[in-house]
C-alpha cells in the first residue's frame, strides 16, 4: 500500500479539510519494489524474491513539506522494526534526481536479509521536523529451498544474447543441414535433455535490455533497464543504488565459489558486467571494470575475458606527474573520472565494498597483475596463461570481432581482423577452454558466465550471415561447456539468453543460385529480388552448407541459401548475401579511417545500390530487442528443473536450489 | 550515410582544401590524418602514437573530419572525428562514440569562453600541433589537440 497519513484522524478530514492531509510528508518509492506499494494491490505477484540469507537493500524516498527536514526513519519488516548494524544506514537529500522544488530524502538501510521464509510485509516510518510522520508498506518474499539430491558444485551459464529460438533454428540449418524435413545432426545445444522457456521482462518494460536481461538470472529479482544489480532509486550517483546480492557474491560469500566471466562483447558491457557490478547506468565503463577487480573479494572474480582494453589502460592524471610524453600519452584510454566510482559509507560498510576511487590514471591491467592475475592480450598469450589460477584476457580494444571475420582471417581470405587492430584474437569456444581449466583448479567449484555477445550485435546490425557464424561459434562453446560437465557431473550448464534480438525469422529460402542473387543485386528491385527470389513452403528447400574442418561453413552464400526476415527491423536493403565488410562499429579504434572507413556506416546505407528497400517498423538505424519469451537448456546435475515455463529470476532460485543455498 | 564515408575517406587521403573552414597563417602546413595518429596493430599495453605524428609535435598541421555533434558542447573546443558522430546519453552515456582517433581543436585563448556552432559535413582545421594526455573541459581526456591561431579562433566564435 502507498504513503499513508499520520494520522487516522487526518483521513477522516480528508473530504473537509484536504489541504491539511496534502500538507503531510510522503513516501513516493519504497524498495525492494512491490506491488503492494505501487499499486496497493495485495493480490498481485510478490516482485521482490530473495534466497534465505541473501543480502539486499531498504530504501525509501520520503517527500516532506517545503521548509521541513526528516528527523527519523526505520524500517520495520512484518511490523518488528529492523536492527540496521552500525554505519549502514543513510540520507541523502542532495544530488537527487527529483524537481528541484521537491524536498526528499532517499533513506536507505544496507545489506538486510532475512531467513525466514514465506512473504513478509515491509514497511517505512519517516518523521519530518514539525512531528509529521508517514508510513508505507510493501512486501517481498524469502523463497523456501527444499533440500533435494546431491547439490552441484559448478555453474556454467551459457548466454547467446540476443539468442531466440529463430536464431537456434537457422544456426541448425546452416551448421547441420536438413534431408527431407529432418536435421542432419544436433547442435550441441540442442542435445541438452531439458529445454523450457523464459519469459525475459524487466522491471520497467515488457522488452528487457542487456543489463537486466543479464542480471535477473543471477539475482533473482526484476531490474530496470540500464541496470545491473540494484534497484531504481532516486539520486543521480550511478553506483549508490540499492544493491541486490548476486549469485556469484553469495555463493562465494556461503560456499566460496569462484566467478568467471567470458564474453566476445567488451568487458564492461551489459551482460557480463550484470554478473558481478551494481550500478544503474551500464554506461559507467571506468567504474564497471574497477569494480569488476575491486570487489573480486566479494565476487570471488577468477577470470574476466573479453574485450574492452581501452578501459583498462591508465588515462591522463598519473601521465601528467612525469611529463605529458612520457609513458603511452596517448593509448587510447578511454577511463574517465565522469563514469568512475566512490562509494557512500553505509554501502561500503554494510556489504564490505570497496571504497573506488575516481581515477582515470589507474592502470588497471597493472593492478590485476598485481593482484595475481595472468594477463593474455591475444590467442597465443591465452594458449600460455591457461595454467594460471586467476586470468584476465583483453583480446581487444572495444567488441571483438565476430566469428565470420575472425575465421576469415584465419583461412587467409579477410583481413577484417587486421583493419582493426588485433589480428590474432581467440575463438569463443578457445576462451571457454581456458577459462573452465582455470577455473577448475578452484577447490570449491565455480560460476561461469560465457557470453556469445555478438549474436545480439550483429541482429542489431540485421547483418544475417555475421550472427548466423556467431550462434556457430556459441555452439562450439557450448559443446567445450557440455564435455566439461561430462568430465565433472557435479556441474549444471544452461544455456540461454537474456532476449530475443530483432525479431529474426526463417522465412524461406532463396529459390535460385547464388549466381542469381549477385546478378539480381546489378539491378536492385523488389520484384528482382523479392519477387523472384524468396521461396516459401515448399518452395523453400533444404539448402546445404558446405562445412570446412574449422567447423564453420566454406561460404555463406551457397545456391538456394536460407533467407531470413525481421521482425523489428529498422529500415535496411536486403541483397540475401553476405556482407563482405562488417558495418563500422565507432567504438573500434581505427573506426573513420581506411580501411574501416570504407564500410557501411549503417544498415540503412547498406547495400543502398544493391539491395531493395524494406522499411523498418522502428525508428532509428538498427533492430530492437523483442519480448518474445527464449528457450533455455540444461544439462548436468539438476538439469530437469528447467521445464515449462518460467521467469528470468526463477532461474536463479533454480539454480541456488541445485548448489544446495539455504 | 555511405556516401559521407567514403568522403571522409577521400578528403583525408588529398584533398582538405574543400572544406568549408580553414585557418589562415603565414607558414604552410602539413597534412595528418586520422589514420596516422597511431600505430598498427595494437599492443600488449593499448594504443601507441605513430612516428608521424610524434615528427609533427608543435608544428602546423591540417586535419580534416567531422564536428562531433553535441548537445551541450563545451566551449572554446571543436571535437573533430574521422567520422560523423552524435554525442549524447541514451543508454550507453560516457561509452560514447567518439573514437580514439579523435581531434581536440581548442580556440585560441581570447575565444575560449565563446562556444561554437556545429558544422555537418567535412571541416578541415590548421593549427599548432599539441600531443600528450590533457584533461579537457568538457570531462574527457584529449591525446592530440590543434591549437588554433586567435583569427580562426575569431572566426570560428563568430559564426555561432
Amino acid at each position: 500500500m502507498s504513503s499513508r497519513p499520520p494520522f487516522a484522524l487526518c483521513a477522516l478530514l480528508a473530504l473537509s479539510l484536504p489541504v491539511l492531509c496534502a500538507a503531510a510528508p510522503t513516501v513516493s518509492r519504497l524498495t525492494p519494489p512491490s506491488e503492494l506499494f505501487a499499486s496497493n494491490n495485495s493480490g498481485g505477484p510478490v516482485i521482490a524474491r530473495f534466497l534465505p540469507g541473501q543480502r539486499f537493500d531498504l530504501q525509501a524516498t520520503v517527500r516532506m513539506d517545503t521548509g521541513t527536514t526528516l528527523t527519523d526513519f526505520r524500517f520495520a519488516v512484518d511490523g518488528v522494526d529492523t536492527k540496521p548494524a552500525a554505519n549502514t544506514t543513510s540520507v541523502v537529500t542532495t544530488g537527487l534526481t527529483l524537481q528541484k522544488d521537491v524536498n526528499a530524502a532517499v533513506v536507505s538501510q544496507r545489506a538486510f536479509s532475512m531467513k525466514k521464509p514465506g512473504v513478509h510485509t515491509l514497511t517505512v516510518h519517516a518523521t519530518q521536523s514539525d512531528g509529521q510522520r508517514v508510513s508505507a508498506t510493501g512486501n517481498f518474499e524469502i523463497v523456501a529451498l527444499e533440500r533435494n539430491g546431491k547439490p552441484a558444485k559448478n555453474i556454467i551459464i551459457l548466454l547467446g544474447d540476443g539468442m531466440g529460438a529463430s536464431q537456434r533454428t537457422a544456426a541448425r540449418i546452416m551448421g547441420r543441414g536438413y534431408a527431407q524435413g529432418k536435421a542432419q545432426s544436433p547442435l550441441a545445444m540442442d542435445t541438452f535433455p531439458v529445454t523450457g522457456m523464459v519469459m525475459t521482462s524487466s522491471l520497467d518494460g515488457i522488452v528487457t535490455d542487456s543489463s537486466p536481461g543479464m542480471s535477473n538470472y543471477v539475482t533473482g529479482n526484476k531490474s530496470a533497464n540500464n541496470t545491473e544489480g540494484v534497484f531504481p532509486d532516486d539520486t543521480l550517483d550511478a553506483f549508490d543504488n540499492p544493491r541486490i546480492e548476486y549469485l556469484s557474491e553469495y555463493l562465494h560469500r556461503t560456499q566460496g565459489k569462484a566467478l568467471g566471466i567470458v564474453t566476445t562483447a567488451d568487458v564492461f558491457d551489459a551482460t557480463p558486467a550484470a554478473m558481478a557490478v551494481h550500478t544503474s547506468n551500464r554506461g559507467y565503463g571506468t567504474g564497471i571494470v574497477d569494480q569488476f577487480l575491486d570487489d573480486r573479494g566479494l565476487t570471488g572474480l577468477s577470470v574476466l575475458m573479453g574485450g574492452g582494453r581501452k578501459w583498462f589502460l591508465p588515462n591522463a592524471d598519473k601521465l601528467k606527474a612525469n611529463g605529458a610524453l612520457d609513458g603511452q600519452p596517448m593509448n587510447g584510454s578511454q577511463r574517465d573520472a565522469r563514469s568512475d566510482y566512490e562509494l557512500p559509507a553505509d554501502l561500503i560498510a554494510g556489504w564490505g565494498a570497496a571504497r573506488g576511487s575516481k581515477d582515470a590514471g589507474r592502470d588497471l591491467i597493472g593492478d590485476f597483475r598485481a593482484a595475481g592475475f595472468a594477463y593474455a592480450p591475444d590467442k597465443a598469450g591465452l594458449v600460455a596463461a591457461d595454467s594460471a589460477d586467476k586470468l584476465l584476457g583483453l583480446f581487444s580494444y572495444s567488441n571483438m570481432n565476430v566469428a565470420f571475420d575472425k575465421i576469415n582471417k584465419r583461412r587467409g581470405v579477410s583481413t577484417i581482423v587486421d583493419d582493426y587492430g588485433f589480428p590474432d584474437q581467440p575463438m569463443l569456444d578457445e576462451m571457454a577452454s581456458a577459462a573452465l581449466k582455470v577455473l577448475a583448479r578452484h577447490k570449491q567449484g565455480f560460476i561461469a558466465m560465457i557470453e556469445g555477445a555478438s549474436i545480439d550485435k550483429q541482429e542489431h546490425l540485421m547483418d544475417t550471415d555475421r550472427w548466423l557464424l556467431e550462434v556457430l561459434e556459441f555452439d562450439r562453446a557450448i559443446q567445450v561447456a557440455k564435455d566439461f560437465a561430462a568430465a565433472h557431473p557435479d556441474t549444471i550448464v544452461i544455456v540461454t539468453a537474456d532476449h530475443e534480438c530483432s525479431g529474426a525469422s526463417i522465412i524461406g529460402a532463396s529459390t535460385k543460385p547464388v549466381a542469381a542473387l549477385q546478378a539480381a543485386a546489378t539491378a536492385p528491385s523488389v520484384a528482382g529480388q523479392r519477387d523472384a527470389i524468396v521461396g516459401t513452403y515448399q518452395a523453400s528447400k533444404f539448402p546445404k552448407y558446405a562445412m570446412a574442418p574449422d567447423g564453420y561453413p566454406v561460404s555463406t552464400d551457397v545456391d538456394y541459401k536460407m533467407l531470413i526476415g525481421y521482425g523489428a527491423n529498422a529500415d535496411r536493403y536486403e541483397n540475401w548475401l553476405s556482407n563482405p565488410t562488417p558495418t563500422q562499429d565507432s567504438q573500434q579504434p581505427f573506426v573513420g579511417v581506411a580501411p574501416q572507413g570504407g564500410y557501411p556506416a549503417t544498415p540503412n546505407v547498406r547495400n543502398a545500390t544493391s539491395g531493395f528497400l524494406i522499411t523498418g517498423q522502428v525508428p532509428g538505424d538498427s533492430a530492437v530487442h523483442t519480448a518474445t519469451d527464449v528457450p533455455l537448456s540444461a544439462y548436468g546435475r539438476g538439469a530437469a528443473a528447467f521445464t515449462g515455463v518460467m521467469d528470468n529470476t526463477d532461474v536463479f532460485f533454480k539454480l541456488a536450489k541445485i548448489v544446495g543455498a539455504r | 550515410m555511405l556516401a559521407l564515408c567514403a568522403a571522409a575517406a577521400s578528403a583525408n587521403e588529398a584533398r582538405p582544401d574543400e572544406p568549408r573552414t580553414d585557418s589562415s597563417a603565414a607558414t604552410p602546413a602539413v597534412d595528418l590524418k586520422f589514420r596516422d595518429f597511431f600505430t598498427m596493430p595494437i599492443g600488449p599495453a593499448g594504443l601507441a602514437p605513430s612516428a608521424r605524428l610524434l615528427s609533427l609535435a608543435g608544428q602546423r598541421v591540417r586535419v580534416v573530419g567531422y564536428m562531433a555533434r553535441q548537445e551541450q558542447p563545451a566551449a572554446g573546443i571543436v571535437i573533430l572525428a574521422p567520422l560523423p558522430v552524435v554525442l549524447g546519453d541514451e543508454d550507453e552515456s560516457y561509452a560514447d562514440d567518439l573514437p580514439a582517433a579523435t581531434l581536440y581543436v581548442h580556440l585560441a585563448d581570447t575565444e575560449r569562453t565563446r562556444a561554437v556552432a556545429y558544422v555537418p559535413g567535412l571541416v578541415s582545421f590548421t593549427g599548432v600541433l599539441q600531443l600528450g594526455a590533457t584533461n579537457e573541459a568538457d570531462g574527457r581526456v584529449s591525446f592530440v589537440r590543434l591549437q588554433l591561431d586567435p583569427e580562426s579562433s575569431r572566426a570560428l566564435a563568430i559564426a555561432r
